[in-house]
């Protein structure tokens, strides 16, 4: 499985004309940004090092061979380096390793994160929609402004970000279209766009 | 398992090799190689399998007698001993890693949506301003720097001389109907006014007058019944002119005084000059403000974590068309600004405004930015110090900077640039908790940052913290002015100042 098909240009411009779309039924602003990954893991690399070290030198303490009590500790540690370098390497086996838990706390942490800084909370409405695309943690994360009503959140969009998930977790781009483009509809009977829809932000510094 | 599997293998395929080696003493790997049989004497120096209790065992496999450093010792030092092998595995690695890189070029994190409304709308901000620049043609000694001057100060004074009958002092500049809905009988006093932002909404030019529609963001601190009150306001004015008006000449340009003979307004009767005998009011000779209204009063400052927005970075640089015409056009008047210099002295206001940024000391910033940037960053410092927060860029450094356009009008020089930088971005509160951004992830981006300078000024743009005017140490008050010569550096009169600052949704 690749995460190209979501990376790619075509992607992009898929992504960005199925935006267009539902903000022509809705007046919330939705805003999609896709991630190869939320966050680095390097505890995940370094504690499978750890867990190759101790491997080894259990390997080489029980074998019928006979080890250098002196360099073991070397080799230990080398060990542990080659593992974490291999857990850094290969990030299917770095996501098999870390708690799904984890994946998902750290894409809920960077969606947020991510919120700021693309400065959603700037529409005068508050009516700012975030779908945050963490690949590595194969995860999908809805980050709704407080200016969308409570029972959008709760229902109809939930539903879309489990739909969301489950493409994303599958690298199913076209999956991943099809259920964005459910947000329109679903938010245009709460939400409709208005016709002064366009005179929204006018932020520039000084 | 998979290692020891291994070890058996090589063993097996290198048994003859190993059992001339393995009793040699010195190691690439630095390990001491020594028959085990010896090893008893040193006890605990060696390990035993525990199968064979305190005697010697050799291994299912072994080639008889050697010892092994370990398991991954022993795969790089094979590695070593047979070049082959070395190659063939240092080959798989760095194939491994060109093929990586191979499969994810070009791929990168994107963002969509949300950003068109917003380029719409700022758009639309600026294309107005350059359709000010236009009163050139029928004004030649139009200066935009100048009107944008000349709006704060009217604005900041319109709301200072709200209490008590002060604003009649100013009725050459303001329309009836806008006096009577400024006169507030209850308020007492007002004792700041700072702009955050103006930005320009219309501008139109009429056959008669020329109306330019502003909205302007400030912080007021009124008084009313002995209390103080602090506002965070937008106001939209109209400020409207004759079509035969004419800018001031440069020496006026600064003060509100009667807009015919110079005179201060304290001599005002009514729109009528004291001095001149003139009537003077109306828009006739200068900017008066015809409406205005309050678009938005809050009593909380504006939110700090939501102005972190980061768009459009990816965008080429817009290079206004004839900008590298002007600019040689500038540096034959002044060879001195090349590229490189303006380049340097951006670099070095750029250092000072992230110290004064990050530390919220406006005094840093003060000597190089005009006035109405100054207030720009009076405004959000203030905000910050309310909310008790502080917006830190650390490790800032520009990456490059590109020429965007040129501008030349009766007073000033204006160079506007692009600057692609990284920062680490994040805002901290006084009890020092992150708020928003990250402390250890840096952060690209670009602004387009405007340059201003007198006309008349020539010469090295400086990058060291000297008087421009006298090449005193840098002691420069609020107000803009040397402490040893006391000449006014901020207006860009002696050197470059920054005047504007524009995100690149902004910029248009
Ligand atoms: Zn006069
Ligand atoms: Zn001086």
């Amino acid at each position: 499985m690749s995460e190209r098909p979501f990376l790619e240009a075509a992607a992009k411009e898929r992504t960005s004309a199925a935006v267009r779309r539902i903000e022509a039924q809705t007046a919330v602003e939705v805003v999609v940004a896709v991630r190869r990954r939320a966050a680095r893991y390097l505890t995940t690399s370094i504690a499978f090092g750890a867990a190759c070290a101790a491997l080894a030198f259990a390997v080489m303490w029980f074998s019928p061979r006979v080890y250098d009590v002196r360099t073991m500790p070397l080799d230990a540690a080398l060990t542990l380096v080659v593992g974490a370098v291999a857990a850094t390497a290969l990030p299917g086996l770095r996501r098999l390793l870390t708690p799904k838990a984890t994946l998902e706390r750290r894409a809920q942490r960077a969606a947020q994160e991510a919120f700021s800084e693309l400065g959603i909370a700037k529409t005068r409405g508050r009516t700012g929609l975030l779908v945050y695309v963490a690949l590595f943690e194969r995860a999908a994360v809805l980050v709704p402004d407080s200016g969308i009503p409570a029972a959008l959140v709760t229902g109809s969009l939930a539903s879309i970000g489990r739909a969301l998930t489950g493409a994303v977790a599958a690298l199913d781009i076209d999956a991943f279209l099809a259920a964005l483009a459910e947000l329109g509809p679903a938010a245009a009977g709460v939400l409709p766009r208005r016709a002064d829809d366009e005179n929204e932000l006018c932020d520039d510094v000084a | 398992m998979r290692r020891r599997g291994l070890k058996r293998t090589h063993v097996a395929l290198f048994v003859g090799a190993l059992s001339f080696t393995t009793a040699v003493g010195a190691r690439p790997g630095g390990g001491q190689a020594y028959r085990g049989g010896s090893s008893r004497s040193s006890g605990s120096s060696s390990h035993y399998s525990p199968s064979s209790g305190s005697s010697r065992s050799y291994g299912p496999s072994g080639g008889g007698g050697d010892v092994d450093s370990g398991l991954v010792l022993e795969l790089l030092l094979l590695c070593f001993r047979y070049p082959p092998l070395g190659l063939l595995v240092v080959g798989g690695v760095v194939g491994f890693v060109i093929l990586n890189r191979r499969r994810t070029r070009g791929l990168s994190d994107w963002s969509v949506g949300g950003m068109p409304a917003r380029v719409e709308a700022t758009t639309r901000t600026t294309s107005a301003r350059r359709e000010l620049t236009r009163l050139v043609e029928s004004d030649p000694g139009f200066s935009l720097v100048l009107f944008e001057d000349f709006a704060y100060a009217l604005y900041a004074e319109l709301e200072m001389k709200r209490p008590g009958g002060e604003l009649q002092r100013l009725a050459a500049f303001l329309s009836p109907p806008v006096m009577e809905l400024l006169h507030d009988p209850k308020l007492e006093r007002v004792d700041g006014v700072v702009i955050g932002a103006m930005r320009y909404v219309a501008v139109d030019h009429g056959s008669e007058r020329t109306a330019v529609t502003l909205e302007l963001e400030a912080n007021l601190s009124e008084v009313r019944a002995g209390v103080v009150q602090r506002f965070y306001v937008c106001d939209r004015l109209v400020l409207t002119r004759a079509r035969t008006a004419r800018s001031r000449p440069p020496g006026r340009k600064r003060k509100l005084d009667c807009p015919n003979c110079g005179a201060p307004l304290e001599g005002m009767r009514g729109t009528t000059c004291g001095y001149c005998r003139q009537e003077v009011g109306g828009g006739r000779l200068d900017w008066q403000v015809e409406r205005i209204e309050r678009l938005t009063t809050e009593q909380r400052p504006p939110d700090i974590l939501s102005d972190a927005a980061e768009s459009g970075n990816q965008l080429p640089t817009l290079v206004a068309p004839g900008a590298e015409q002007r600019m040689s056009q500038l540096l034959a008047r002044d060879p001195a600004s090349d590229p490189a210099a303006l380049s340097a002295r951006v670099a070095f206001v750029f250092n000072a405004l992230q110290f004064g940024w990050s530390n919220r000391d406006l005094a840093r910033i003060r000597p190089f930015v005009t006035d109405g940037l100054f207030q720009y960053f009076g405004y959000w410092i203030d905000v910050y110090t309310t909310v008790r927060a502080r917006n830190i860029t650390e490790n800032a450094r520009i990456l490059n900077i590109e020429l965007a356009d040129v501008v030349a009008d009766a007073v000033y020089d204006a160079v506007t640039v692009r600057l692609f930088a990284v920062s680490v971005d994040y805002t901290l509160s006084d009890d020092g908790k992150v708020l928003s951004g990250s402390r250890e992830r840096e952060r690209h981006y670009s602004e387009y940052w405007t340059l201003v300078r007198g006309r008349g000024a020539q010469g090295r743009p400086r990058t060291e913290p000297v008087c421009p005017a006298c090449g005193a140490p840098l002691d420069i008050g609020m107000a803009g002015n040397c402490g040893y010569c006391h000449a006014r550096i901020v207006s860009g009169e002696f050197d470059w100042v920054l005047s504007r600052i524009e995100q690149d949704e902004a910029y248009g």
